[in-house]
């Protein structure tokens, strides 16, 4: 049985950046400047999503050597962690209302 | 191989890569001190001892590459250890090229690729490609927009043996004692402040010549800890149980 992730300030963070737009696809680099994140704290939060079923990740569909960059990996909110990631933040807005002051509205 | 041969091989590596890692930290510290002491990295500056860099350069890779060759594999670590003799043989001719060297490693993105290289060793293998080629890109694009990508690096780096442990599911959730440790938050919070009022009052009141301090200084110190430590606390506790109530005022 997959057990939910743990929440931490950070992880909820993520959660309102990526739920700010459920359908779009986000890179690291991306979530992590929207969500005020050091590069090296998101990757764990990302993985253990992603274990958790609540992401999904796949790699970006591009030429590489036509687009002269690498490509990047995007992840995307799954229906069902979408749902959950709805009702954590619910759950938790009161607590930490003040903390996430700057980041997206949820939708 | 009979199990005490692999258990044997583990707990080598374990003991090399915990002295690669300190090996590491320490040489960060004590060039951040070095660093934080003269404000810059200067060779031509007389007053900056050059072969105390010199020395220590090739301790980088060295405990880099101890770390990871201990993790997996060995040969690069012969591999490096030539280059760095090498390059410490050149270092010693010729201090000025240790200047060189942080010159290099600030223009390119050499020791960031370095680092993340380093880090995709504490994930486990099947994911270890496809998080090195993640971070590539990352790091690329972070290069193409001016932005600091060697801190960033080193933030993946110091990150990846917690990302090891989702990947590997180790790191799930809270075990129980670490539940019951972080619900009695305010004690701890309490405690923390009460031990650095304590220090900082035995700090700067109490004799500095080896003496013990008298009753009078002791006390006071003892009072003052525990009244700043039983306020800290109070208000930790006052704070979490109005929180409490909010939550559960709100989901009804």
């Amino acid at each position: 049985m997959v057990r939910e992730p743990r929440m931490t300030l950070s992880t909820l963070r993520v959660l309102a950046v990526l739920l700010a737009d459920p359908t779009a696809e986000h890179y690291g680099l991306e979530v992590s400047h929207a969500a005020g994140l050091p590069g090296g704290t998101l990757y764990p939060i990302l993985a253990r999503l992603e274990t958790a079923g609540w992401l999904t990740s796949q790699w970006e569909d591009i030429d590489e050597v036509a687009q002269g960059r690498r490509r990047r990996r995007y992840y995307q909110v799954t229906d069902s962690g979408a749902e959950r990631a709805r009702q954590v933040l619910i759950e938790h807005e009161q607590i930490l209302r003040p903390a996430w002051k700057s980041l997206p509205e949820p939708r | 191989m009979s199990r005490t041969r692999i258990g044997n091989r583990r707990s080598w590596r374990r003991i090399w890569t915990i002295l690669g890692v300190i090996y590491c930290v320490t040489f960060f510290l004590n060039l951040a001190i070095f660093v934080l002491w003269y404000g810059y990295i200067d060779t031509l500056n007389p007053r900056v001892d050059a072969d105390v860099i010199v020395w220590q350069i090739p301790a980088v890779p060295l405990g880099l590459a101890v770390t990871g060759a201990a993790l997996y594999v060995f040969w690069p670590l012969a591999m490096r250890l030539a280059g760095v003799l090498a390059r410490l043989g050149e270092a010693m001719r010729n201090p000025r090229l240790v200047f060189g060297f942080f010159r290099r490693v600030s223009d390119d993105s050499s020791l960031a690729r370095c680092l993340i290289w380093q880090a995709s060793f504490f994930l486990p293998g099947r994911y270890r490609a496809r998080y090195y080629s993640e971070w590539l890109a990352e790091l690329d694009f972070l290069r193409s927009q001016d932005h600091q990508y060697t801190r960033w690096a080193l933030g993946v780096l110091c990150s990846a043996p917690w990302t090891g442990l989702v990947l590997r599911g180790r790191l799930w959730s809270m075990s129980p004692i670490w539940q019951r440790l972080c619900r009695l938050g305010p004690l701890w919070n309490g405690v923390v402040t009460g031990l650095a009022v304590f220090s900082i009052i035995a700090v700067v009141f109490f004799p500095r010549d080896g003496e013990s301090p008298n009753r009078r200084q002791a006390l006071c110190a003892t009072i003052a800890a525990l009244l700043s430590g039983g306020v800290s606390g109070g208000f930790a506790w006052k704070e979490r149980k109005q929180n409490e109530v909010a939550l559960e005022r709100d989901r009804h």
